[in-house]
C-alpha cells in the first residue's frame, strides 16, 4: 500500500499549491489508498462448489482537491478528483476539475474549522502486521482463513451427522459468507489549519449455516481490528454449523402480535438499517424523519440509550479523524428515551445553523442552542464495501453504534421478562416500505429464531414463515429489556459496525407466510 | 483520460500481454478493462449543490490455476491516468496478483481435498464451459453524446427539474434533484483468443421530493428514477421508459406525492383481493420475483449468505424446472438486447454472447440466467448473464431487461371488469423473502377500483402473497408492455449496485394488501 508519509506530503504541498490559486476563500486536499481484500465461500455438500469461490481484491488510490473561491461576485464551490496519481501534478489536475465543474451552493460557509475545545485523539486503530502484508502472503492468508471456516463448519457438524446417520450429500449442507479486510489510509490539509491523517484496518467475518432439507438455518460472525499470525476463523465456521444443527425441527407459528427478544443481527437490522437513518442530520434537514421537531422529547421506552462512538479500543468500526478532518468522538443520539443527538458533517452542521429558523422548525429547538448535539463527528467519505475514497463526496455515515441501558439485564432476565413470545435472531431485507416518515417496516425471519416458553429458549421456529409488519417509530417506544450482551455486528453494504446486545420488545406484528394455502 | 484512450489499451492487448497470458500456472485467464467518462449535477430546491465531471479506468482480471486442484483468484484495481501510459506493465502486475491467488487457492483446495474426504467429494476443479472465443466492436448508442455536455449545462438541467417539482405545488416541501449523463468503454481479452471491445451510454434522473398538506398530516417521501442506454436525450427529449422530458417526470412524482398527502392510509385487506398492478410496478414483480430467484448462482446456493436462495431450484431433482409456476397466460424472460431501458449488452463479461432466457413460458418454468462455471455445474449452455458494476469488480450473475411479457388486453379493459378491487401505480420500496417466495412491494399509489371505476387514493399501502399463488392468479395481462430502468439493483460482496432493465404490461391478479399505518 502507498505509505502514509507520502499521502501526508502530498496533502500538505497540494494545499499549498492550491491555495495559491488567486480568488481562493478556502482550499481542502485529501488523498486516500483503500484494500478490500475478500475471501467469499461457497461451500454445499448436495450440489457441486468450489469452497473458496472468490479470493479477491479491489484497491483504490486518488486525491480529491474542493475549492471555495470568488469568481465575478459569486462564491463557488468546486470538487476535483484524479485516481491513482499520488502527485503534484494529480493534484493539478483535480483542482482544475474543480474549478471547472465550481457551482454556486447559496447554503455553503466553508470547510471544518478546527474546535479548540475538542482535544485530538492519539490512538490509531490498525495493525501494521494486517496494513503492510505483501500480495503472496495475503494470497496465503485469505486461503488459510477461508479453508479454517469450511473445516470448522464440518467439524461443528460431525456429531449431527453421525447420530442421524446421513452423507454430506444427505445432509443437504451449505456454508455461505465471506472473510473481508479493509485497509485504509488517508490524510487531508486544509487552509483552517487542519493537517492530519488516518490509518485503520478491520477483519470482518459473515457467515450462514444451513441443513436445507430440515430448513434450518443460523449465522456467525466476527471482527476485528487487527489480527495476527496466529488468527483463525475455524471456530466462527464451527459456530455457523450448530447455529443450523440447533435450528432443526423448526415450528410453524401463528401471526399475531408477539413479545420478541430481538437477537443481535435482527437488532442491528432495526436499529442500523432503519432507525439510524432517522438519526441523520441531513434526514432531518430534508424532513422525512420520524423525529421532525423531536429534540429533546421522548421518542423511545427509557430503557434505550442509543449512540455513535468512533473511539471505541478495539471497535473494528474506530475512526481517529473524519473525513473533514474533524477529531472523531462519542455522539449521543438517544439517552434514557430522549432524543438528544444527530450524526452530522460540517456541511449540514453548517447549513442547520445557517438556516436556523426553518431548522428549528425541522429540529424542533434553534440548533444554535444545541451546537453539542449537531457535532459534526461523522463526515466520512466512504463507498459500499469499506474505504475512505477520495472520488466520494463526504457523507454522513456512522462508525461504531452502540445500543445500551441504564438498567442493562442478562440474558436469563430479558427472557424472564419476555416469559412466553418468541425470540427473532435474523431479519432479512427489512425495508421501510412505507417511505421513511411513514415509519412502516416489513422484513422476514429468516434465521435462528426460537419460540421463548416460561422464560427459556424452546423449539426453533421454521425459518422464512414470519414476516414482521410494524412501525419502527412505535416498535421503540414497546422495548422492555435490553440486554448487557453487546456483540459487534455487521450488516450487509452497511458502514457501521453495530454493538448489539438482546433487545426484548412487545406486541410485535408478525404476518404468517409461505403457507402455501 | 478518454474512452477513446482505451485503443491504446487494445493495440497493448494485442501485442503485449499473449505471452503472458498463457506462460506459468494458470490455464485461463481474462482481462477486463473499463473506462467512462460522464457528467452529474446535484440540486436541492432549485439551488446547486454539485457538479463532477469525470473519468475513470479500472482493470480487472481473472486467473484459473492449472495446478494443485483447479482453482481461480481475482485482482481488480481502479486505475489512474499514468497506468494507461503503462498499461502492458501495470496489467502485467496484476495478472501475476491474480495468478498467485488462484495458487494458493488451489493448493488449499487440494489440501482439504485430501483431508476431509466425503465431506470434500462436492469440491470441484473450477471449469468454464468452452464458449466461441469473438472478437467484435460494438459502438454506443447516442445522439447528444455525453462527452459534449458540460458541466454547466448538466448544473441548469438539474437545478430545472428540481425547481418543477418544488413549484409544482405548496404541498412539496423539498425536492432534490441528480441528473448524469455518461459514456463507458470496455475490452475484454481472454487467453482463448477473445478480444471484444463494446461501448454503451447511460443517462438518468432522480427525484427525491418531500410533500406534506396544510393540516399538518404525516409527510411523504417519495422517489423514482428514469433513464435509458443512451445520451442526453434520454432526459432532454423524453427518450426513457417513462416517455417524458426530466421536467415532465418530476412533476409526475411531485403530483403524486400530492396526492398521497392527501390521501387516507391503506386499509388492510387480510384475504386475497383483486388487484391490477400498472406497467411500472409489475416490472418490478418481475425482478425481485422472478428474475432474482432465476440467477443460477442463487439457485445453487451461492448467494445464501447476502441476496438469498431460489424458490424455483432445490437441488439437482427437486425444483419447478418443467412445473406450472403461474397461470398459462404468464410468460417471463430476461434478455440482454432488449432496448427501452438500462441492461443492454451484446456479449457478458466473460465474452459471451447474450441471448433471450425464457423463465416462464406460459405459466411452466424453463430456465435460469447463468455463467459459463455455473452453466458446466448444470450441464447447460452458457447464455451470457455474468456481469460486474465495474471491470475492477468480479461478475456474477445478474438480471439484464427481465421482464413479463405483454398481452392484448387494454388496460382500461383489464380495470373496468373489476367489480372490487384496487388499482395499484408504481413502485417504491419492495421487501422480499429470502428465496423470493413470498413478498411484500408498496405501489406509490393504491386507488380503490368499484364497479370498474377508479375511486380515491390511498397512500402506504403494500401489495404482499406468497410469489406462486400470486402468479397462478394472474388472468389478465395489458397490450401496454413497456420496459424501466432500475438504477441500482445490489448484488454481492461487497455490494455491486448495477444498472439493469425491467418490463412488463398492466396485469391483474390477487394479492392482500398491507395497512398503510
Amino acid at each position: 500500500m502507498i505509505e502514509l508519509s507520502k499521502l501526508k506530503q502530498i496533502t500538505k504541498n497540494g494545499l499549498n499549491y492550491v491555495k495559491s490559486e488567486p480568488g481562493i476563500i478556502e482550499a481542502l486536499v485529501y488523498a486516500s489508498v483503500n484494500h478490500r481484500t475478500v475471501g467469499r465461500i461457497v461451500y454445499t455438500t448436495h450440489l457441486p462448489c468450489n469452497g473458496l469461490e472468490e479470493p479477491k481484491s479491489e484497491e483504490d488510490s486518488g486525491i480529491a482537491v474542493e475549492i471555495w473561491f470568488k469568481k465575478g461576485n459569486k462564491k463557488l464551490i468546486g470538487f476535483g478528483h484524479e485516481p491513482n496519481d499520488i502527485s503534484l501534478a494529480g493534484v493539478k489536475k483535480a483542482l482544475e476539475k474543480a474549478k471547472r465543474d465550481a457551482v454556486e451552493d447559496l447554503d455553503f460557509g466553508g470547510f471544518l474549522k478546527p474546535d479548540k475545545d475538542v482535544s485530538k485523539i492519539k490512538e490509531t486503530f490498525n495493525s501494521n502486521k494486517l496494513m503492510d502484508v505483501d500480495f503472496k502472503k495475503e494470497a496465503e492468508l485469505l486461503a488459510k482463513l477461508s479453508w479454517e471456516v469450511i473445516e470448522g463448519s464440518i467439524d461443528g457438524l460431525e456429531q449431527y451427522a453421525k447420530k442421524k446417520d446421513l452423507s454430506p450429500k444427505e445432509l443437504a449442507f451449505i456454508l455461505n459468507g465471506d472473510n473481508f479486510i479493509i485497509r485504509e489510509r488517508m490524510a487531508l490539509a486544509s487552509t483552517n489549519g487542519i493537517e492530519d491523517s488516518d490509518e485503520s484496518t478491520v477483519f470482518l467475518s459473515f457467515l450462514t449455516a444451513m441443513l436445507e432439507k430440515e430448513n434450518a438455518k443460523g449465522s456467525a460472525w466476527g471482527s476485528e481490528s487487527a489480527i495476527d499470525e496466529g488468527f483463525s476463523t475455524y471456530a466462527i465456521g464451527k459456530k455457523a454449523a450448530l447455529a443450523a444443527v440447533n435450528a432443526v425441527g423448526g415450528k410453524r407459528i401463528e401471526g399475531k402480535k408477539y413479545r420478541v427478544v430481538f437477537g443481535p443481527q435482527a437488532v442491528t437490522e432495526l436499529f442500523g438499517n432503519l432507525l439510524l437513518p432517522n438519526l441523520n442530520l441531513g434526514m432531518m434537514d430534508f424532513g422525512a424523519s420520524i423525529f421532525t421537531a423531536k429534540y429533546g422529547q421522548e421518542v423511545t421506552s427509557p430503557l434505550l440509550t442509543l449512540y455513535d462512538d468512533a473511539t471505541l479500543l478495539g471497535g473494528a468500526g474506530s475512526k481517529r479523524i473524519t473525513c473533514e478532518g474533524c477529531s472523531t468522538g462519542k455522539t449521543l443520539l438517544i439517552e434514557k428515551g430522549k432524543l438528544v443527538g444527530f450524526l452530522s458533517d460540517f456541511r449540514t452542521t453548517s447549513k442547520m445553523l445557517r438556516k436556523s429558523k426553518e431548522s428549528t422548525a425541522k429540529l424542533g429547538v434553534d440548533p444554535h442552542e444545541i451546537r453539542h448535539a449537531i457535532s459534526p463527528r461523522n463526515g466520512f467519505r466512504f463507498s459500499e464495501g469499506g474505504g475512505r475514497v477520495a472520488a466520494a463526496s463526504v457523507g454522513i455515515h456512522a462508525t461504531n453504534l452502540v445500543i445500551e441501558s441504564h438498567q442493562p439485564m442478562t440474558e436469563g432476565e430479558i427472557l424472564n421478562k419476555v416469559g412466553d413470545g418468541i425470540y427473532i435472531g435474523r431479519l432479512w431485507y427489512t425495508y421501510p416500505v412505507g417511505g421513511i416518515s411513514s415509519g412502516i417496516i416489513s422484513g422476514t425471519a429468516i434465521a435462528d429464531n426460537y419460540i421463548i416458553r416460561r422464560g427459556k429458549l424452546a423449539e426453533p421456529i421454521l425459518p422464512n414463515t414470519l414476516r414482521i409488519e410494524d412501525n419502527i417509530g412505535e416498535m421503540i417506544k414497546r422495548i422492555i429489556g435490553i440486554g448487557n450482551n453487546q456483540i459487534p455486528t455487521i450488516l450487509w453494504a452497511s458502514d457501521e459496525i453495530t454493538h448489539a446486545p438482546w433487545v426484548a420488545m412487545d406486541k410485535i406484528n408478525f404476518v404468517e407466510i409461505n403457507k402455501g394455502e | 483520460m478518454r474512452v477513446s484512450d482505451l485503443d491504446l489499451v487494445k493495440e497493448s492487448l494485442s501485442t503485449g500481454l499473449p505471452s503472458v497470458l498463457t506462460e506459468g500456472d494458470a490455464s485461463y485467464i481474462d482481462i477486463r478493462v473499463e473506462a467512462s467518462e460522464g457528467v452529474g449535477a446535484y440540486s436541492e430546491n432549485g439551488n446547486s449543490k454539485i457538479t463532477s465531471q469525470d473519468w475513470s479506468f479500472a482493470l480487472g482480471v481473472r486467473a484459473i490455476d492449472k495446478e494443485g486442484f483447479s482453482a481461480a483468484g481475482f485482482y481488480g484495481r481502479q486505475l489512474g491516468g499514468n497506468d494507461l501510459k503503462n498499461f502492458t506493465k501495470t496489467a502485467r502486475e496484476m495478472i501475476r496478483v491474480a495468478k498467485v491467488r488462484a495458487r494458493a487457492n488451489s493448493l488449499a483446495k487440494s489440501g482439504f481435498k485430501k483431508r476431509y474426504g466425503k465431506f470434500a467429494e462436492s469440491i470441484m476443479p473450477t471449469f468454464l464451459t468452452p464458449v466461441k472465443a469473438v472478437i467484435d466492436t460494438v459502438p454506443a448508442v447516442y445522439e447528444k453524446d455525453p462527452r459534449k455536455v458540460t458541466s454547466k449545462e448538466m448544473t441548469e438541467l438539474a437545478k430545472s427539474v428540481s425547481s418543477a417539482a418544488l413549484s409544482f405545488n405548496g404541498c412539496i416541501k423539498r425536492s432534490d434533484v441528480v441528473v448524469n449523463t455518461g459514456i463507458t468503454r470496455q475490452i475484454f481479452f481472454s487467453s482463448e483468443g477473445a478480444l471484444i471491445d463494446q461501448s454503451w451510454c447511460s443517462s438518468g434522473v432522480t427525484i427525491f421530493v418531500l410533500a406534506q398538506n396544510d393540516s399538518g398530516d404525516k409527510p411523504v417521501d417519495l422517489y423514482h428514477h428514469t433513464g435509458n442506454q443512451l445520451g442526453l436525450e434520454a432526459l432532454i427529449d423524453g427518450r426513457n421508459s417513462h416517455n417524458k422530458t426530466a421536467e415532465e417526470f418530476a412533476k409526475q412524482i411531485a403530483k403524486e406525492a400530492v396526492i398521497l398527502a392527501d390521501a387516507k392510509p391503506a386499509p388492510e385487506i387480510n384475504r386475497p383481493v383483486t388487484v391490477v398492478l400498472d406497467p411500472d410496478l409489475i416490472a418490478l414483480f418481475a425482478h425481485e420475483i422472478i428474475g432474482h430467484p432465476s440467477e443460477l448462482d442463487r439457485a445453487l446456493k451461492m448467494e445464501t449468505g447476502y441476496a438469498g436462495r431460489s424458490w424455483l431450484f432445490g437441488d439437482m431433482e427437486n425444483n419447478m424446472a418443467g412445473k406450472q409456476v403461474g397461470s398459462s397466460i404468464l410468460t417471463a424472460f430476461s434478455d440482454p438486447t432488449l432496448t427501452g431501458g438500462y441492461g443492454v449488452y451484446k456479449y457478458d463479461d466473460e465474452g459471451t454472447k447474450a441471448k433471450r432466457v425464457y423463465h416462464i413460458k406460459n405459466g411452466i418454468y424453463h430456465d435460469f440466467m447463468n455463467s459459463r462455471q455455473t452453466a458446466s455445474i448444470v450441464g447447460a449452455a452458457p447464455n451470457g448473464h455474468y456481469k460486474a458494476n465495474n471491470a475492477s469488480a468480479v461478475p456474477l450473475i445478474r438480471m439484464s431487461v427481465s421482464a413479463i411479457a405483454g398481452g392484448s388486453t387494454p388496460p382500461a379493459k383489464i380495470i373496468s371488469e373489476v367489480k372490487n378491487g384496487y388499482y395499484c401505480v408504481g413502485h417504491r420500496i419492495p421487501s422480499i423473502s429470502e428465496a423470493r417466495e413470498n413478498f411484500q412491494i408498496a405501489p406509490r399509489l393504491i386507488y380503490e377500483i368499484k364497479n370498474g371505476r377508479i375511486g380515491q387514493a390511498y397512500r402506504d399501502g403494500r401489495v404482499t402473497a406468497d410469489s406462486k399463488d400470486f402468479f397462478m392468479s394472474i388472468d389478465a395481462l395489458g397490450n401496454d408492455f413497456t420496459v424501466f430502468s432500475i438504477p441500482n439493483c445490489g448484488k454481492g460482496q461487497p455490494m455491486q449496485a448495477k444498472q439493469v432493465g425491467n418490463g412488463g404490461p398492466t396485469a391483474r391478479g390477487r394479492a392482500k394488501i398491507a395497512r398503510g399505518e
